[in-house]
């Protein structure tokens, strides 16, 4: 520890920082400093006002009483914490195998042009804001789906509301991630391994059985892992569907609440002095802790997995735990999945079962595969036939009390906190990608990669809360300083700067380097190398990330809701509360008028447009034939 | 698919590209400084927020006193609970609450940022409605709402709801009541009359701005969430003010009042009840804490609608100059002028002898 600290100190002279390419060297330093200090401080505001909660009532009593009872003192959390539990839980049921066989598919059956659209659309999938997710989730799937369901089943609920339609929502959220995650981990496996189950004469069910399914399997753990932090962490989508029940029941028609959902709906009505208080940000650091062991363990078995050096000995050693119950989803929704024994008396009838069983099961993942893409068509065709028609001139220049109501005050507010975000978050992104890629022996490296993926898994709530006590209201000042685009900004910057940087570290690392080195022998200094050859060569890349993470924050609501706020008005200043296109879009859904409701659809719908057509032209620019030079 | 035509690649790098940083850097300060500019010409604006209660009424009020003296008055309705909190924690110049701040609330405050008014500002209705295609009518009682919260009363043919109406066919549906999902100053005064009629409600849950129920209840954001909610599913029962059940045509039960009459939530039985609740000076707090506080509901006097709340503007007595001036001065035009708004929108206007009160009352604000 402390040679390693010593190391850390030269780091800091002043002749390495400013001697030669010194600013570029120290505003690096900076922004990665910045970075983990930014990881640091969410951690210490939650413990900080999180720490006397769990000091005074105990973690037993958070966690094990369901009696929320905060006007008697009784803050039992239990339901919350069943309630997030229960919905992830529905969401990996359905999103697992559904997003494995996907990935399957598309890596071992589809043709070439399948898996670029299918990737595509998947990609369209990924990009969907939250609040959309939720607004399509109350109105199609809750009201039209699952309440006239259960209504024929003769259960109570009309609404269709609860935890089953949050944990449908959440899997299909889930989705995108489980597939494209477990598809890298499919495509991953040597093909010499597939050639050579396919040379012993097995079928290609056979070979993805037997030989991708358990070499890809850390992978697929991994994926399944991360697609869980995202779920326990998921807010709007939830908080729109749950039912915002607070009483624990089991059945499966129930209403409930979850974690982040309580966190929105009540941190802003709590003053600091309030235990409540308290509790909330110590059910945010139970949050914050579930998704970072998801996350970090997730990641650990995927180096894992690329560590391991031969992958026959991994074969091996899977084949010996082939009972664990936790091999492979498959085993328990396919029927037929008995192993085929080596039938030496009848040849033929075995091979005409595994003919069969592997044509089925081709069938099947082809099912998956268009199950996964039907959500998507679902919530797109939804929103366009409830939102395209009630977009009008008006929507985008009126205010909502003006006759005909408009959003105009929400679409600037969006525009300017994004803008405001990117400002902060795009210079330190790429300063960050530098030092991460330009400085790989510094001590520090590591842990500002960690910090950054970290930074990535937190749940959005969070960062709103870490906004919130920051720059709303700051502990430290005597006056209060409101709710204003400065802090929605900082939400939002906060959101983007790991994916900025993951992104522009990505496109520096591929920069050939045969660049670089000719630049070093003309003499060009670090500097000189990085403004006039990397970052121009990385630049095409960069930007697609850029716009990528812009794309995603421009869609967020959950951070929104506990720092900008709203406003009924344009902003004036930077101080004012700000309102914004998703916050609009989630407080006109619950509205009873039919102007407000048509407006949130109009919203819903813009916002869906703009977010993917980012997403596409982000994917156009990535694929132009000048990026692959 | 093969991208971009090159030109355009090239306009978008080029627009975008390293080489342009300083007139990226220029537009960035362009719009800064754009956005610094405007506010020195722009009109004073307040930041305000709370009660969906009041909210309808509010934002008449706002659009209205724009209209009239320029001054934008910027109000979100979050629910009573984020307006007293808001106000305590000086996030909001001032909040809107309807049930008025308990002793815990006050003391915070006091710690905060001094005394805390309220103003009170209208009177309003907490009207049950409910979702029964064939039922026009209804009448209900303390007892039996107690009892349908309470998860005692299942069904809408139970015998308790038709000893209360004989004529009407009730059919054998799930009553499903609908509940604020954060706090609310209507909760509080929906809850405040259960407690009064019922017992076994003052002793299960209580009167509480979010109580803790004993049964599964859906939960709604704001009067307009439970509306909503009311108005899209079949069996269902809520709690709102009267505007939002008049705007979107639900159907409106009548409540047996104290005196035993079957009381609809108009004008006239909301006034009768603030005009008993003025006779006498509230003993139980929260209401024996602020000098203006009124607890209207299930009071006896003859043809008064049970559950009426008044809705308060709360803020610091002491307040920075600009800022407190003006909401001094939109408050009083609205205890004035404004009270006119009220009874186009369901509101009822408050009793000339409070709005006189409540006009003094904003006196004592001090400008530092």
């Amino acid at each position: 520890m402390f040679p390693r600290f010593l190391t850390f100190l030269r780091s800091l002279r002043p002749a390495r920082l400013w001697g030669g390419d010194g600013f570029v060297a120290l505003l690096c330093h900076l922004s990665a400093f910045g970075l983990l200090a930014g990881v640091a401080t969410l951690v210490v505001v939650l413990l900080h006002q999180g720490w006397p909660a769990i000091q005074q009532l105990g973690l037993w009593h958070l966690l094990a009483s369901s009696n929320w009872d905060p006007d008697r003192g009784s803050y039992g959390a239990l339901l919350f914490v069943y309630g997030s539990c229960v919905t992830s839980a529905i969401a990996l049921l359905i999103a697992v195998p559904l997003g494995v066989g996907t990935a399957v598919y598309l890596s071992e059956i589809a043709t070439p042009r399948r898996r670029r659209v299918s990737a595509f659309f998947l990609e369209l999938l990924a990009a969907i804001p939250s609040v959309v997710f939720g607004f399509w989730a109350v109105e199609f799937l809750a009201r039209r789906l699952l309440g006239p369901l259960y209504g024929l089943a003769g259960w109570t609920h009309a609404s269709g509301e609860g935890i089953v339609a949050a944990g449908l929502v959440l899997a299909v959220m889930v989705l995108p991630y489980i597939t494209a995650l477990s598809y890298d981990a499919c495509r991953a496996v040597p093909v010499a391994l597939r050639e050579g189950a396919l040379a012993l004469g097995a079928t290609r069910w056979q070979t993805i059985r037997h030989v991708v399914l358990p070499t890809a399997r850390p992978g697929i753990v991994a994926a399944v892992l991360l697609a869980l932090g995202r779920a326990v962490g998921e807010t709007m989508a939830v908080t729109m569907v749950i039912g915002n029940a607070q009483y624990l029941s089991f059945s499966l028609t129930a209403t409930g609440d979850t974690i982040p959902s309580l966190i929105a709906k009540q941190l802003h009505e709590t003053t600091p002095q309030e235990p409540r208080r308290a509790v909330l940000m110590a059910l945010g650091l139970l949050l914050l802790l579930l998704a970072w062991v998801m996350n970090s363990v997730g990641r650990a078995v995927v180096r894992h997995q690329t560590t391991v050096a031969s992958s026959q000995t991994h074969l091996r050693r899977q084949r010996r735990r082939r009972w664990s119950w936790w091999r492979f989803p498959f085993r328990t929704s396919a029927s037929a999945d008995k192993e085929s024994p080596p039938e030496a008396h009848h040849p033929e009838g075995a091979r005409r079962r595994a003919a069969w069983m592997d044509w089925s099961m081709t069938q099947l993942l082809a099912v998956c595969q268009w199950l996964t893409l039907l959500p998507l068509f679902l919530i797109l065709g939804y929103i366009t036939y409830r939102g395209a028609g009630e977009v009008s001139w008006s929507f985008f220049v009126h205010l909502p009390g003006d006759q005909p109501p408009g959003l105009a005050h929400a679409l600037y507010g969006s525009a300017l906190l994004v803008f405001l975000a990117s400002c902060v978050a795009v210079p330190m992104g790429v300063l960050v990608a530098i030092f991460l890629s330009e400085y790989p022996r510094h001590p520090l490296n590591g842990l500002v990669r960690r910090s950054a993926e970290w930074l990535t898994a937190v749940p959005s709530i969070l960062i709103g809360v870490f906004g919130y006590v920051l720059l709303v209201s700051p502990p430290w000042s005597d006056r209060p300083w409101g709710y204003s685009a400065y802090a929605g900004a900082f939400a939002l910057a906060v959101m983007m700067v790991p994916v900025v940087a993951r992104a522009a570290e990505e496109a520096l690392r591929a920069v050939p380097a045969g660049l670089r080195e000719a630049a070093a022998a003309l003499g060009a200094s670090r500097s000189q190398t990085l403004w006039a050859v990397l970052l121009p060569a990385a630049w095409p890349a960069i930007l697609t990330g850029i716009l990528l993470a812009a794309g995603r924050i421009l869609g967020e609501t959950a951070p929104l809701i506990l720092t900008a706020r709203g406003s009924q008005f344009f902003p004036r200043s930077l101080a004012d509360p700000t309102p914004s296109l998703p916050f609009y879009v989630y407080d006109f859904a619950q509205k009873p008028d039919e102007a407000l409701q048509r407006l949130a659809w109009a919203g819903a719908f813009v916002l869906l447009v703009l977010v993917l057509c980012i997403n596409v032209t982000s994917r156009l620019l990535s694929h132009s034939p000048h990026s692959a030079r | 698919m093969k991208g971009l035509p090159s030109w355009l690649w090239n306009l978008s790098v080029r627009a975008a590209g390293t080489r342009r940083w300083g007139q990226v850097v220029a537009v960035v300060w362009g719009m800064l400084v754009l956005c610094g500019c405007r506010q020195g010409q722009a009109p004073v604006r307040i930041s305000a927020g709370g009660a969906t209660f009041i909210d309808p009424l509010m934002q008449k009020w706002s659009a209205e006193y724009r209209r009239q003296h320029g001054v934008e008055i910027d109000y979100v309705a979050k629910g009573s609970g984020y307006g007293i909190t808001n106000v305590i924690n000086r996030n909001l110049t001032f909040g809107c609450t309807d049930a008025p701040m308990n002793r815990q609330e006050v003391e915070t405050a006091r710690g905060n940022g001094g005394e805390v008014l309220h103003i009170p500002l209208t009177l309003g209705a907490v009207t049950i409605v409910y979702h029964l295609p064939e039922i026009a009518e209804l009448t209900l009682s303390g007892e039996v709402l107690a009892d349908i919260y309470l998860g005692q009363i299942q069904h809408w043919d139970d015998p308790r709801i038709v000893a209360l109406n004989p004529q009407a066919k009730l059919p054998h549906l799930p009553v499903l009541p609908v509940r604020r999902a954060e706090a609310s100053g209507t909760t509080y005064i929906f809850t405040e009359y259960l407690s009064k009629r019922s017992a076994k409600f003052a002793e299960a849950v209580g009167a509480s701005k979010s109580p803790k129920w004993p049964v599964e209840i859906l939960g709604k954001e704001g009067n307009a969430g439970i509306t909503a909610q009311v108005k899209q599913s079949s069996g269902s029962i809520g709690y709102v003010e009267f505007e939002y059940a008049r705007k979107n045509q639900l159907s409106v039960a009548r409540l047996i009042n104290a005196a035993g009459q079957a009381v609809l939530p108009e004008a006239s039985a909301v006034t009768a009840a603030a005009q008993a609740a003025l006779q006498t000076r509230p003993t139980t707090e929260p209401y024996s804490l602020h000098p203006l506080a009124l607890s209207c509901t299930d009071t006896s006097a003859e043809g008064a609608y049970p559950i009426v709340g008044v809705s308060y503007a709360v803020l610091y007595q002491k307040q920075p100059s600009a800022q407190g001036k003006a909401v001094v001065a939109f408050l009083k035009w609205v205890l004035q002028e404004g009270q006119s708004f009220a009874a186009d929108l369901g509101y009822a206007p408050l009793p000339q002898e409070l709005a006189q009160r409540a006009s003094e009352l904003l006196d004592r604000v001090q400008f530092e």
